[in-house]
């Protein structure tokens, strides 16, 4: 496959280092969690990464942090595909880290695919069964695959103004854009991607929380995207200023 | 296929259950067990801090970082796979990305210090205090370390402490693209296979 001689286990040592530059690091976000061969692989790099951090002494963090930090997860909502979808009849002998194959969490070096497994069922539409989502997951997972795999694949990013960066892959008329260390957003808010085209602007999406990506369709001709923090449905406009744009 | 018959799995700890009950911790985090999250904190923090701390330097920011990290745990806590990788892992994982990412914004700002991520801290290590199951991966550790070349050990410290990218570790050390990537990966190969795979 094409796809994996861009990520080879060089590609995948130097990311569980995160030591790939921005553009780099979103791409393979985006691939790991379309490739369960990648993935196997940077697990053990992962390992081995945390592992030199053995070689650190601990530092007793102060009693504010503790206060400030349990206060804090005291008030903030958790995503869970529970929360964030409406309720799923769960298929017999669906095993745990089978459901994961592409939601592990791994930031900021998360899974970027099948946001829109979470926008689809939060809208409020039909009860969706797990077969049915995992064809939506595929589905989405080979678009990614095709866009990464174009040569012709451009990579833009830039910070976000309230903390960390965000990067758009762009191929194909569609785009994969990648948050990375985004600041955390209360549970009623959330990050969505909107489409500057010809003036006018529309919705891309919604950015899932933990640095995962939002695969936006239909952007042949259009300018520019952006993000901004709207309420955890998504709105019609942008009801607030956007935190980042890029020209594409 | 290698990469498929190696699959990844808990470490075994002679100790025995204290990493089994850390992941036990974080699923029931993801159930919105607050008791669980706070035993997690307090069995983590010091060590979380400490990494952040060393890739930082400044003390006030790494409370900072670390807070984000613990809440991103909370938040994700659903997504956590012990399968992939225990809670330890998962933590400092978030913690070095986070840490690397806040090192890289404020470089602009900031004179590097050229060595400062190779270097001991000014922290001293007290070994006293180790729990015991950190001692024994931090002297598997050390031990595994040797194993490596001294240019293999260098480019991985530089990346993984110093938070550069690499071709940031590249050009300091005026190698090759190509050349860092490899001693990055053969480095972390043989680290991963000196510190063991599956049982």
């Amino acid at each position: 496959m094409t796809t994996h001689l861009e990520f080879d286990d060089e590609t995948l040592a130097a990311y569980a280092l995160h030591a790939l530059p921005a553009p780099e690091h979103a791409a393979a976000t985006a691939h790991l969690d379309a490739c369960a061969r990648c993935r196997a692989e940077v697990d053990g790099f992962v390992r081995a990464a945390a592992a030199m951090a053995a070689d650190v002494a601990p530092v007793q963090p102060s009693p504010q942090l503790r206060r400030s930090v349990l206060d804090a997860v005291s008030r903030t909502s958790q995503q869970t595909r529970a929360a964030a979808a409406a309720p799923v009849r769960s298929a017999p002998g669906q095993s745990r880290s089978g459901r994961s194959s592409w939601s592990w969490s791994f930031s900021p070096l998360a899974a970027a695919a099948a946001v829109l497994l979470v926008a689809v069922v939060g809208l409020g539409s039909t009860v969706l069964g797990q077969q049915r989502e995992l064809e939506i997951v595929t589905a989405q997972a080979a678009r990614i695959e095709r866009l990464l795999a174009d040569p012709d694949r451009r990579t833009v990013d830039g910070p976000v103004r309230s903390g960390g960066t965000a990067t758009a892959l762009v191929a194909q008329g569609e785009a994969v854009v990648v948050g990375r260390n985004l600041a955390g957003l209360p549970a009623d808010r959330a990050y969505q991607v909107w489409v500057v085209d010809d003036g006018a602007v529309r919705s891309g999406g919604l950015l899932p929380a933990g640095e995962r990506g939002a695969l936006v369709d239909d952007v042949a001709g259009a300018e520019q995207l952006m993000l901004s923090v709207e309420p955890a449905q998504g709105s019609q406009q942008p009801t607030t200023s956007p935190i980042w744009s890029v020209r594409i | 296929m290698p990469g498929i018959a190696r699959r990844l799995r808990l470490s075994p700890r002679a100790a025995g259950g204290a990493d089994g009950s850390l992941d036990d911790l974080v699923a029931a985090s993801a159930s919105g067990n607050t008791a669980a999250f706070e035993q997690l904190y307090d069995a983590t923090a010091p060590r979380v801090l400490g990494l952040v701390v060393r890739v930082l330097q400044d003390r006030a920011q790494s409370e900072e970082v670390t807070q984000e990290v613990y809440l991103e745990a909370w938040r994700t806590a659903d997504r956590f796979d012990a399968a992939r990788g225990n809670a330890v892992t998962w933590l400092l994982t978030l913690a070095h990305g986070r840490a690397v990412d806040r090192v890289r914004s404020a470089a602009a700002a900031r004179t590097r210090e050229e060595k400062a991520g190779i270097r001991d801290q000014n922290v001293p290590y007290d070994e006293v205090s180790e729990q015991v199951e950190t001692r024994m991966e931090h002297e598997q550790l050390r031990r595994c370390l040797t194993s490596l070349s001294d240019v293999q050990r260098e480019s991985l410290q530089l990346a993984y402490f110093g938070g550069r990218t690499y071709p940031e570790v590249a050009a300091e050390l005026d190698v090759p693209l190509g050349t860092i990537k490899t001693r990055m990966r053969d480095g972390l190969i043989r680290l991963r296979d000196c510190l063991g795979g599956p049982a």
